[in-house]
């Protein structure tokens, strides 16, 4: 069925405002499935009207009700994915209790060298190897502008990987959540990786930083598939 | 909601998308007393709007990934779900479609408008929101207002408003079409 734009605002309205019998709004609902123009003329609608639903006053609802909703979403969550027992048998943990010693100073120096960074950064990941040998500085501005929207990549040690492979950052927004790519990363000392839209929303928040070792390119299944060869756990600085 | 709020619940969100249950709980704290006062209001029964805002938190659960596409705010996301299911809720076709529960929703519908909206509308966009319903007759505002606020359907708002039908439909659609150009013209249109 092909829709006016007139029709369609007039649907979107009223599917909006919620006025239709089940049958018409079912009806919508099921249009809109294939209809992008719908979809975003319901989405127009309801930013406009949302506000409205201000004048419902807020009530707390019985505990009862998230204890409903965790039973539901429980097992459904990443406990079984081999991609996290990686990361925990990394013992990643035991870097959430501090950075080392060594770690600080080596940060603290680092960022005093550092030319006048404009914009100033908000949270660092140092990454170590396995005998908690620190190789890379990640370091990110606050994600208040898109021109802000990068990592600035530092590496500490010379180091490169196996011919024929490449080395891949990923954020872990918890200890034992997926991993999100922020992609394959060079050989220079000094690289500005940017961000997608998506994972600048998200990197404000997130826990640590991997970089794996992948087939040139980076990780074909979007999850690492490769060895963690360096890893830490996010700071904030600013 | 500022920028901060809103950047916040959509970093929520996105933690959802990777099946943080912790980002969820968070999610609700901040969220569910907003969310579960306007289910109660459509619903008007706590047994109801408890159903439906579990059935929506396990909603945004399962499609926080599709969050990032809606490119709308959180909050506005969100009151979409939790609005839906309620009316879908209550609207279901039912076994013994009596008047009972109709009869009972009716007599619970507050008779006066909803207090002065500038009042209980805070925040920019919904400050031109404000001054554009002030801008309506005052029944096309009446009933627009228990419509989305209190889900009131064609037939509901004519019975409640002693009119027919067809001069209610025609109030919310006049209505709606003139809040969408005052709306354009103040710059918000939301989208």
């Amino acid at each position: 069925m092909k829709l006016s734009a007139d029709a369609r605002n007039r649907l979107a309205a009223e599917y909006v405002v919620g006025t239709q019998t089940h049958r018409v709004r079912a009806r919508i609902a099921w249009l809109a499935r294939g209809d992008v123009a719908l979809r975003a003329a319901i989405a127009t609608w309801n930013a406009m009207l949302t506000p409205l639903a201000a004048a419902a006053p807020e009530v707390t609802p019985p505990a009862r009700v998230w204890r409903a909703i965790e039973a539901r979403i429980a097992g459904r969550v990443f406990g079984s994915r081999p991609a996290v027992s990686v990361w925990e048998r990394l013992g990643l943990w035991r870097f959430a209790a501090g950075l080392s010693a060594a770690c600080a100073v080596l940060l603290a120096v680092y960022i005093q060298q550092m030319p006048a960074p404009a914009p100033a950064m908000s949270s660092v990941a140092v990454l170590s190897d396995d005998k908690q040998q620190p190789a890379l500085v990640i370091m990110w501005p606050p994600q208040t502008k898109p021109q802000n929207r990068h990592v600035m990549v530092r590496a500490l040690t010379q180091t490169a990987p196996p011919e024929g492979k490449s080395y891949e950052l990923w954020m872990l927004p918890t200890p034992t959540s997926k991993p999100v790519s922020l992609g394959v990363i060079g050989r220079d000392a000094r690289q500005v990786i940017e961000l997608t839209a998506a994972a600048s929303i998200m990197i404000p928040g997130i826990w640590g930083m991997a970089i794996t070792v992948e087939p040139a390119g980076g990780s074909p299944t979007g999850q690492p598939t490769g060895p963690v060869i360096y890893s830490g756990p996010c700071v904030k600085i600013g | 909601m500022t920028p901060e709020q809103n950047a916040a619940l959509a970093a929520l969100l996105a933690r959802c998308a990777l099946r943080d249950q912790r980002a969820l709980a968070d999610l609700y704290r901040q969220t569910s007393s907003k969310l579960f006062g306007v289910s109660l209001r459509i619903c008007r029964r706590e047994d109801w709007a408890e159903d439906v805002l579990q059935e929506s938190f396990v909603n945004i659960w399962k499609h926080a990934g599709d969050y990032a596409a809606a490119k709308s705010a959180p909050m506005t996301w969100m009151t979409a779900i939790v609005r839906n299911r309620s009316l879908d809720w209550l609207r279901r076709p039912r076994e013994q479609d009596g008047g009972e529960d109709f009869e009972a929703r009716a007599a619970a519908i507050p008779a006066d408008e909803p207090g002065p909206l500038a009042q209980t509308l805070a925040g920019e966009d919904a400050r031109a929101l404000a001054t554009c319903m002030e801008g309506l007759d005052s029944k096309q505002r009446q009933s627009i207002t228990l419509a989305f606020v209190s889900g009131l359907s064609h037939a509901e708002l004519a019975a409640q408003l002693r009119e027919p039908l067809g001069t209610v439909k025609t109030w919310i659609r006049r209505g709606l079409l003139r809040l969408k150009a005052c709306l354009e013209q103040a710059g918000t249109t939301g989208a």
